[in-house]
């Protein structure tokens, strides 16, 4: 039995050398051919009209975990592939955060603000060829509420969802929400589809949704079909020919995302022409090193994140407010800036970035830096000889250096910083934790406002996000504020209200608010078409981009 | 009749490892502190949505029901469905199966191509200059962390010299060769696909030397001394006397007995570099295995890295277990103890 | 039993593949031979036995010392190996005094310099001078080393100990369990120990040691199976010698020699383990200057500024390279098959 078996590998072994060697020298010959077929091609794209499909390559740093909209709403989760497929009823159009018709061409509101009329669009397709109505709409809805998936939070005020003709829609909430139709046009906005013949013409089993089909798989109205998805390698997308928007103007037809997981090889592949963008944050520090090269664009704009400390209010010694105050106080801002955000950053003394309204008041209280003040409040509170605090801190590379600076300027006033890093599940089961067993004396992560409306970043300090983010601080008077803030239409009564908020949490200072960072994509010159949305942060609108005048 | 008997025995061992390795891995990725239940929800999230997801994926149930089912799910072959990616675990895996497989074989083969020339000329030598040279050739292998010596392959061959791509496995202009066995080079070369065959050569060159030579060590080092034994016997002294070249002796009779031994340690050191490529996956954006045990640590995805655990442990011990019963066939004094 | 000691891999699956120790060619490496067979001749309770004994002994010792003084030097690797080894001690003691800036102050405004006439192999990113830092991160990464092979022989030994000494049953339970935790990669397995247990040095000393005991006690195991069947145990035992005493005053000592060797070869592969832990974020914390932690942070800038992370891998490569050679050449003293 043996001998037969070793024999056909003796014999097989040979053939696989053979043909390595064979595709060897076919290649030898072929790599001429290729190339000299490819640079005539990318030669005519420069100086004439260019022929043949443009393709982008953009990197991204993981695989995504799903491209169901219904199942996947973070950014570096999926949502960056999910809307080349993917759509909104609204948009936000432009930095200010002014809506503008997406799916919807227009839409009202009734006077009680519970009733939202959409017209949608029509001639509207889904990738399976089907139409858009508003029974998708309504089908969305229904999908996303049985999955019970990560996007049914934004749906949580809906009530219904009405067809009122094929092109009217109606979405009734159950309680006044001021800021729903920015939610609907923002980052986390709600995108309709897949289509509903797509989802039951994929149920595994009736009524599962064919929610493992959509895992890898869409059927949306976007510009882009998803082509193949190699995990851990590429997703390659290519245009839908009967895209509402049309394909006159400049457009790539193929965009090559590929997962490039080491942000100092990404920015070598920019660098080398491998890639054309590097699509989703590279980390400040790799992106400096780009400035001076003129072949890449850094193209800068300001975020609505914030960068910022937060305090655990129920553990001595920062329950302290003098204490807290004292470590905002010696904390140094600038060198923070320009060390560890290399300037790609702005001060900021409030818990709202300025790209948000209301602004922070005049009168509210302002921390710098101010090393004999804090020495004195820390005495007055009786710790003029120090105390150690553990810091719990989001695992972002130039979090490290700031982390190292609080270090030494918190060393000056003889407190000690053990600072633990951890990535951002780790770190958010200690924030979760209820008020007063918070594993931690200061915490420090990101926020940002993913809507235009002052209501998604500071709802982190009501008392009832003590179990989410909220480091403890809350009474039921600034609870009460925020409540009323939220319920109402009247837009200077919330503007009041939120400042007041503001001016709250200045004073009682239970987090160092250090800087809105700015935001940096980097990419060859080549590429057009690229703007930033601050709320959609992350979100690279890719049927905007074009290539042009590339050389190979 | 008798080495039938130890090698069922030896089979049976087995199971009870297994077992306990399921057990380990439960255990210590449960003890990760984190809540995976929120990382998919997103911080955004209310406790509502939290709640219904940690149900769907079962995460509010006692520990041990976990287990239970987590193991009743393993006997059928199915290691759970992924926090992260909602896929079946076993799907992720096999994906990127053939990737950690063709690096971890590629740099096997380089190992046994540096490595044992190496070990032979160190036996033959013994104690003089080439013998020095080669084991301080080894001993740097050995002694270089394998993540450094990544980042400089980058730096000089990428960076500086520009020959070989920095990561990936393909060129984005080049298909990929269609798909046979999922090892690129062999199914470039099976296809005739010469443009595929130099693409993916070029992208394997840099993790592949940077894996190898961290097993280099091993390889060298169990060359060299079965060299030397197998020299010191008596047979080859008698060759030796009857009046054969020692070159002859050394390429033909000894180099030939002393292979047993390299080769048999080949099956267990391709289990590990299964994991070992970790690092090298990581840093050269190879879609292996490493690379999603790696995102599946940082983002909590408990039915992911159990999986990968014990599928690399299940390599791991068949590996032991094949060395283990060849060595019982190929050794007769080891049958008869 | 006699004839495994021409096999230099007669226990595959401890012969250490990428990830493990390479026990396997040092398990069947022989204790030193047991002393006073030849001395039968004199009465053993007669005082002159004693005094013949002590001075044999001495003589022996004192031989056997020479003998491998000479094999030492012959080896200029090993010569090598010591000379690094004890440079590192010496860097590591002294790490104050020859140290030219403070190791942990930040500079930004001196971030990312080159190699200079002030900072000799340039600063880091936040303005650390790295000469400093590797000066300093040398005591902390010998101090994990030894803390780390320590505390795996502490718990490996007793364990391979119990599982040779008692046989049957225990001995069939402690193998397979140590067969679980072979089943995985050292790395590996450190890695996620260190996670659950949430990173600091401490606990990547204890994960180590949990990662590593398993190829002790295999080593330990195999060593006292062999040495049971010594005669000068069976005579020990049948003289009327407790178990315990057997263990402690012969087994013990005999099983010494290849586990100090051992412990030695692994200190470079602990150091190794440990510095990979620091790099992928899980060893001691900012602002230490660990070694695998200062590659970590040098990663982004390493194409540009290469000597932030340069030097430190650098650092590494050469400590480990002197414990190896240092192991490398004690080996060779116990194991008289690779000396020749």
């Amino acid at each position: 039995m043996k001998t037969p078996k070793a024999k056909t590998w003796l014999t097989t072994l040979p053939l696989v050398a053979l043909a390595f060697v064979v595709a060897l020298s076919l290649a030898s010959c072929a790599g001429e051919e290729t190339t000299t077929t490819t640079a005539p091609a990318g030669s005519t794209e420069t100086t004439a009209a260019p022929t043949g499909p443009v393709t982008l390559v953009a990197t991204r740093n993981n695989d995504p975990n799903s491209l169901d909209p219904a199942d996947e709403v973070t950014v570096g989760g999926g949502l960056e592939s999910q809307v080349a497929f993917y759509e909104r009823l609204i948009n936000i159009g432009d930095p200010s955060g002014e809506l503008e018709p997406g799916l919807a061409e227009s839409w009202d509101a009734s006077p009680d603000a519970l009733t939202y009329t959409f017209k949608l669009r029509q001639g509207v397709k889904f990738h399976d060829g089907t139409e858009f109505n508003a029974d998708a709409v309504r089908f969305t809805w229904q999908r996303i509420m049985a999955l019970e998936g990560a996007a049914a939070q934004y749906w949580q005020p809906v009530k219904d969802v009405v067809v009122v003709d094929p092109y009217t829609v109606q979405i009734v909430l159950s309680q006044v929400s001021p800021s729903f139709l920015a939610t609907l046009a923002g980052q986390r906005g709600i995108y309709m589809g897949p289509s509903p013949a797509a989802v039951k013409a994929n149920e595994t089993t009736p009524g599962d949704w064919a929610k493992d089909y959509f895992r890898d798989h869409e059927s949306g109205t976007g510009p882009y079909t998803l082509t193949s998805w190699t995990h851990d390698q590429e997703l390659v997308y290519e245009k839908f020919p009967e895209y509402w928007r049309g394909w006159d103007g400049e457009h790539v037809d193929k965009i090559i995302h590929r997962i490039v997981k080491e942000p100092a090889t990404a920015r070598l592949m920019l660098e080398k022409g491998e890639v054309d963008i590097a699509a989703d944050d590279l980390p400040i520090e790799i992106v400096d090193q780009m400035k001076d090269n003129p072949d890449i664009v850094l193209k800068r704009d300001p975020t609505t994140t914030l960068t910022q400390f937060t305090f655990n209010v129920d553990k001595k010694p920062t329950s302290d407010v003098r204490v807290r105050k004292a470590i905002a106080l010696l904390f140094d801002y600038d060198t923070a800036i320009e060390g560890s955000f290399k300037g790609y950053a702005k001060r900021v003394y409030g818990p709202i970035p300025s790209s948000v309204w209301p602004p922070i008041p005049e009168e509210a209280v302002k921390y710098n830096r101010n090393v004999e003040e804090a020495k004195s409040l820390l005495a007055e509170a009786g710790y003029a000889d120090g105390f150690t605090l553990k810091l719990s801190g989001m695992d972002i590379l130039n979090y490290k250096s700031l982390f190292q600076i609080l270090q030494q300027n918190l060393a000056e006033a003889n407190i000690k910083l053990d600072v633990e890093m951890t990535t951002w599940p780790v770190l958010f089961e200690k924030l979760q934790k209820p008020k007063g067993e918070k594993p931690f004396d200061m915490a420090s992560y990101q926020m940002w406002a993913a809507i235009p409306d002052p209501v998604d970043i500071l709802m982190w300090w009501h008392t009832s996000a003590i179990t989410v983010i909220n480091p403890g601080w809350g009474t039921s008077e600034t609870d009460k504020m925020l409540d009323d803030a939220n319920s109402t239409m009247d837009q200077a009564e919330r503007e009041r209200l939120y400042s007041q908020v503001i001016m709250k949490l200045n004073d009682d200072c239970p987090g160092i608010w250090v800087a809105e960072v700015e935001h940096v994509m980097v990419y060859k010159p080549w590429l057009k078409g690229y703007e930033y949305i601050p709320y959609y942060h992350g979100l690279v609108n890719w049927y905007n981009l074009s290539i042009e005048g590339k050389e190979s | 009749m008798k080495l039938y008997y130890l090698i069922g025995r030896r089979i049976l061992q087995v199971i009870p490892v297994f077992l306990g390795v399921t057990l380990l891995t439960f255990a210590v990725s449960h003890s990760i502190p984190g809540d995976p239940a929120r990382a998919i929800a997103g911080i955004y999230a209310n406790e509502q949505t939290v709640e219904a997801i940690r149900h769907r994926w079962g995460l509010d149930r006692p520990v041990y029901e976990q287990y239970g089912i987590y193991v009743k799910g393993l006997v059928q072959g199915d290691l759970g469905v992924s926090i992260q990616s909602r896929r079946p675990v076993m799907d992720d895996i096999s994906d990127r199966l053939p990737a950690t497989i063709e690096l971890a074989l590629f740099a096997l083969i380089l190992m046994c191509l540096i490595g044992i020339p190496v070990g032979v000329v160190s036996a033959n030598w013994r104690n003089k200059l080439p013998d020095h040279l080669s084991r301080l050739f080894v001993l740097i292998g050995g002694a270089v962390p394998t993540f450094w010596l990544a980042l400089v392959a980058q730096l000089v061959f990428f960076r500086y010299l520009g020959w070989l791509p920095s990561g990936g496995r393909t060129s984005d202009m080049i298909a990929s060769p269609s798909h046979i066995s999922g090892l690129y080079l062999l199914d470039s070369a099976l296809t005739l696909n010469g443009a595929a065959l130099v693409d993916s050569l070029e992208h394997i060159l840099l993790p592949g030397i940077t894996l190898a030579l961290a097993g280099i060590t091993s390889i060298t080092r169990m060359t060299r001394a079965s060299m030397l034994e197998v020299l010191q016997r008596d047979y080859i002294k008698a060759a030796r006397a009857k009046g054969l070249s020692r070159r002859k002796v050394v390429l033909k009779h000894a180099f030939k007995n002393a292979l047993i031994p390299t080769v048999t340690i080949l099956g267990m050191m391709f289990g590990s570099m299964l994991s070992g490529a970790f690092v090298v996956e990581w840093i050269f954006s190879w879609p292996g295995l490493g690379s999603l045990a790696a995102t599946s640590i940082t983002n909590l995805d408990y039915t992911t890295i159990m999986g990968v655990s014990v599928v690399i442990a299940f390599v791991y011990v068949l590996a032991n277990l094949v060395v283990d019963v060849s060595y019982m066939i190929l050794n007769p004094r080891i049958r008869l103890e | 039993m006699s004839d495994r000691r021409d096999e230099p891999q007669h226990e595959p699956a401890a012969s250490g593949g990428l990830d493990g120790p390479l026990v396997g060619s040092v398990l069947a490496a022989t204790p030193g031979g047991p002393a006073g067979t030849s001395l039968t001749t004199i009465a053993e309770d007669s005082p002159t036995y004693a005094a013949a004994r002590k001075r044999y002994a001495r003589e022996r010792r004192m031989k056997r010392l020479k003998f491998s003084w000479y094999l030492l030097r012959r080896n200029p690797l090993t010569i090598t190996g010591l000379i690094i080894v004890l440079g590192l001690v010496l860097v590591a003691l002294l790490a104050p005094l020859i140290a030219p800036h403070d190791p942990v102050k930040l500079d930004m405004l001196n971030s990312l310099q080159p190699p200079s006439s002030k900072h000799w192999l340039g600063t880091d990113e936040v303005g650390r001078d790295i000469l400093s830092r590797i000066i300093h991160g040398a005591g902390i990464s010998l101090r994990v080393g030894i803390l780390a092979v320590l505390s795996i022989t502490v718990l490996g030994v007793p364990i391979g100990l119990v599982a040779g000494t008692f046989g049957g049953w225990v001995d069939t339970l402690i193998m397979r369990v140590a067969d679980i935790f072979l089943a995985f990669p050292q790395l590996v397995l450190a890695l996620a120990i260190a996670t659950a247990l949430g990173g600091g040095m401490q606990n990547v000393i204890i994960a180590l040691a949990i990662a590593g005991w398993p190829w002790y006690a295999r080593l330990v195991r195999g060593l006292v199976l062999s040495v049971r069947q010594e005669a000068f145990i069976e005579a020990a035992r049948v003289s009327g010698s407790s178990w315990r005493r057997v263990m402690l005053r012969h087994v013990m000592p005999n099983s010494m020699g290849p586990v100090i060797v051992q412990a030695s070869m692994d200190m470079g592969y602990t150091i190794l383990l440990a510095a990979s832990l620091g790099f992928l974020g899980i060893g001691v914390k900012v602002p230490t200057p660990e070694w695998g932690l200062m590659i970590n942070a040098g990663r982004p800038y390493f194409m540009d500024q290469w000597w932030v992370a340069g030097f430190p891998g650098i650092a590494i490569l050469v400590s480990v390279l002197g414990f190896n050679m240092l192991g490398d050449g004690l080996r060779d003293l116990v194991d008289p098959r690779s000396r020749g």
